[in-house]
């Protein structure tokens, strides 16, 4: 399956003669285009074209309807009518009357699902509505997704220039997350410049709005994707198989995902495999496990080694995170797994050793219990200080970088997370050495590449189709 | 209700004095000694003695553990497994097999004195360094593990620590911290920092008052569901209390504390109204000197 063509492709639809001059055209499905300005709909019937549309600010309402088939109910009925009244007896005639039944119980079960369109600006009578039938294909919902929402209608998000990029940027030291449902942040979250950009399909969004995160989502990593950050979506254990059919396309990088046993990395691997071989994805997509449990920073080492595609750990969120309730001024800093167990450097140096067991990148968090917009009044007028004295800090306790939920903590990360000539010598020899054949650790190769190659995020432009 | 153990009062099960005025106390739990605290040669004349023991101290509301010893669990649970005992703390585990042996005891037990069957819970006390090497296996032993605590007087000794050592050479820490981490990534309730096994009676009131959320916890608690809820109804995943993010973690863990508050206060109240029913004479004053309380 395709992501539905962007303004510009290959293929232009003969919908493209209709455009006004300078309108973009921005997704299709059956007879509906999405533009920048209008819907339209572009039919041929009888070698006629109709070509109407509405300006989305003509737009009365949008609905979503789940029906039964009434013509399959309907054939069905009309099979056991005119068997009953003419057909022949016997088991002829049970089987068609059974036929019959069949097809109406199907017509019932098997529902369509639609979206009505409705505007005054339309003809009158039926016309009034539109349908935009099978709302669970993609191309139906990227459709829908342009027309819910103004942001994804220009035609590309304002990013930052993508040439800077790649080159510069030493590994994982900042993440930020920013919630998928809101692709107006987006933007806003790229000019900060992290060194990942994780867009949040979880936590950071409501239940109600996780469907039109998703339906988002792929116009963000999309876009996303040509700027200096790489693109991390963070995706729900129990909602797994949507997630990340949503959001694993050309320009993903990586996933957030939380993980407490080594046996869900198989899981998640053979999905992921499924997915890059049918969306043609270059290089594979690595994951930043999410170390959320005591069960899981148990396992921690199991689950650094249980998948060549995990390039960082994750701690100090979920039930591992700090106690609401008690009076700890620390938290808004912290990094790593905190209060209530008790000994932060036993579960600091077993997190530690279990990423360098596997070569792998460790990462806390950062200011992410501060409330948005709230850092400089929590913390004072020196709140970059104290956030880059915890990085400084969490450095010393084994860390490479932090997520984090505020544009302000990433100049905090750089500097406490610095990455130290010698290191990125050490590593420019180690893998010097491997490439003469000298034998060199694993770990210790899987380190020096993530140091230096930054993962395997495409270079500008490797990903437009 | 979910369990309240801010008080742990441990006692020799063959000191009647301590026994009766164990009961007058308003302890949430009470451990009978029949392993250290018993010299071994007075442990079978001890045995006779914990049916009746149970009895006093269940009568009292408290919950009723024994402590038994690894080497004898089968005579020692034999003379414990009566009604009203809600389990027995397994001094001194090293291994699974441990657990296993106990857990088959105490299921023999049960059924031959109409218990139901399970419900005689476990509490692993960790005394030596191969005990921490196998917490997560003992604490996965058996559906009956209630808790995995390090026993820190057993476990200093067996890794020839000083007992007193101060804060900032508490070698127990790693131990300690390793038994949590292994109790919870089986699923266990994390025990500790809301309970302290106290060895007076005269302690018992402190540990109760230490490990009840104050006041002004309640209400952060309190806040912290409300900004929560307001959100949610918004349709917002997060709210925001106090320049901090409420979202659905940390609203989870402000329900538990209101819960555990609540659980709190309805021990309280039963303490209270028994007292003023029975007004019991003031116990005198036990003519030994009184051990420091061990906070684990």
């Amino acid at each position: 399956m395709r992501p539905p063509e962007v303004a510009g492709t290959v293929e232009r639809p003969p919908v493209a003669e209709h455009l006004l001059d300078g309108e973009v055209l921005l997704a299709s499905h059956g007879p509906f285009h999405a533009t920048d300005q209008r819907i339209i709909r572009h039919e041929i019937r009888r070698n006629r074209e109709r070509v109407e549309a509405i300006a989305y600010d003509d737009l009365d309402g949008l609905v979503r309807i789940v029906a039964p088939r009434v013509q399959t109910v309907g054939l069905g009925a009309l099979v056991v009518i005119l068997t009953v009244l003419v057909g022949p007896d016997g088991v002829a005639q049970t089987i068609f009357t059974g036929a019959g039944l069949v097809g109406m119980l199907a017509g019932f079960l098997n529902r369509r699902t639609y979206v009505e369109l409705r505007s005054a600006a339309l003809d009158a009578g039926a016309q009034r509505r539109w349908r935009i039938a099978d709302t669970r294909d993609d191309d139906a919902r990227w459709l829908l997704a342009v027309v819910l929402s103004p942001d994804l209608r220009r035609p590309r998000l304002a990013l930052p220039d993508a040439a800077v990029g790649h080159a510069a940027r030493p590994g994982l030291r900042s993440m930020l997350l920013t919630p998928a449902d809101r692709p107006e942040a987006v933007p806003a979250a790229l000019d900060a410049r992290p060194d990942a950009v994780c867009l949040d399909l979880a936590g950071l969004v409501h239940s109600t709005r996780r469907d039109m995160a998703r339906a988002l989502v792929w116009g963000e990593v999309t876009a996303a994707a040509k700027s200096y950050s790489r693109v991390f979506v963070r995706v729900d254990a129990d909602a797994l198989r949507e997630d990340l059919a949503a959001c694993v396309w050309p320009g993903l990088s990586g996933l957030m995902v939380p993980v407490d046993e080594p046996g869900a990395l198989a899981e998640l691997d053979a999905a992921l495999t499924a997915l890059e071989r049918a969306r043609r994805i270059p290089a594979p997509v690595r994951v930043a496990a999410l170390l959320t449990s005591a069960k899981g920073l148990w396992a921690a080492r199991e689950i650094v080694a249980a998948s060549p595609r995990v390039e960082a750990v994750v701690v100090g969120v979920g039930d591992l995170a700090y106690d609401a309730t008690g009076a700890d001024d620390d938290a808004p800093y912290l990094t790593g797994p905190a209060a209530p167990l008790p000994s932060q450097a036993h579960l600091r140096g077993r997190t530690a050793l279990a990423a360098a067991s596997g070569g792998v990148r460790l990462l806390g968090m950062l200011g992410t219990t501060v409330a948005p917009g709230h850092l400089g009044e929590a913390l004072g007028d020196d709140a970059r200080q104290r956030l880059t004295d915890a990085a400084r800090i969490a450095r010393l306790w084994g860390f490479h970088g932090a997520v984090t939920i505020h544009p302000e903590a990433i100049a905090a990360c750089a500097d406490g997370f610095p990455v130290p000539d010698d290191t990125l010598t050490d590593a420019r020899r180690t893998l010097d050495d491997a490439a003469s054949g000298e034998a060199v650790s694993r770990s210790r190769l899987r380190l020096a590449v993530a140091l230096l190659r930054n993962g395997p995020a495409p270079a500008p432009g490797e990903d437009e189709p | 209700m979910s369990r309240v153990r801010r008080s742990i009062l441990a006692m020799p099960v063959n000191v009647r004095r301590f026994v009766e005025s164990a009961s007058r106390r308003n302890a949430d739990a009470v451990v009978l000694d029949l392993a250290d605290a018993v010299a071994p040669e007075q442990r079978a004349h001890a045995r006779t003695l914990v049916r009746e023991a149970l009895s006093l101290v269940t009568a009292s509301g408290a919950e009723a553990w024994v402590r038994v010893n690894r080497d004898t669990v089968e005579d020692d649970c034999e003379a414990s497994v009566w009604r009203g005992l809600s389990g027995v703390v397994l001094a001194k585990t090293e291994t699974p097999e441990d657990v296993q042996r106990a857990d088959r005891v105490l299921g023999r037990l049960e059924a031959e004195r109409g218990i139901a069957p399970g419900t005689t819970r476990i509490a692993a006390t960790i005394e030596s360094a191969l005990g921490v090497r196998n917490a997560h296996a003992i604490a996965a032993a058996s559906p009956r593990v209630e808790a995995v605590v390090v026993g820190e007087a057993g476990l200093a000794a067996d890794l020839g620590l000083p007992m007193a050592a101060p804060d900032e050479a508490d070698a127990l820490a790693y131990p300690r911290s390793v038994a949590d981490l292994a109790a919870r990534a089986v699923g266990l309730a994390p025990q500790g920092h809301r309970s302290a096994v106290v060895l007076h009676p005269q302690h018992v009131e402190a540990a109760n008052r230490a490990f009840t959320p104050t006041t002004e916890q309640v209400q952060q608690a309190l806040a912290i569901v409300y900004a929560f809820e307001e959100a949610d109804r918004r349709g917002e995943a997060y709210g925001v209390h106090r320049g901090r993010i409420v979202d659905a973690p940390a609203a989870a863990s402000a329900r538990a504390l209101l819960a555990y508050a609540e659980d709190c206060a309805a021990r309280d109240a039963h303490n209270m109204q028994r007292t003023m029913l029975q007004q019991p004479p003031q116990p005198p004053a036990p003519e030994w000197d009184p051990p420091q309380p061990n906070t684990p």
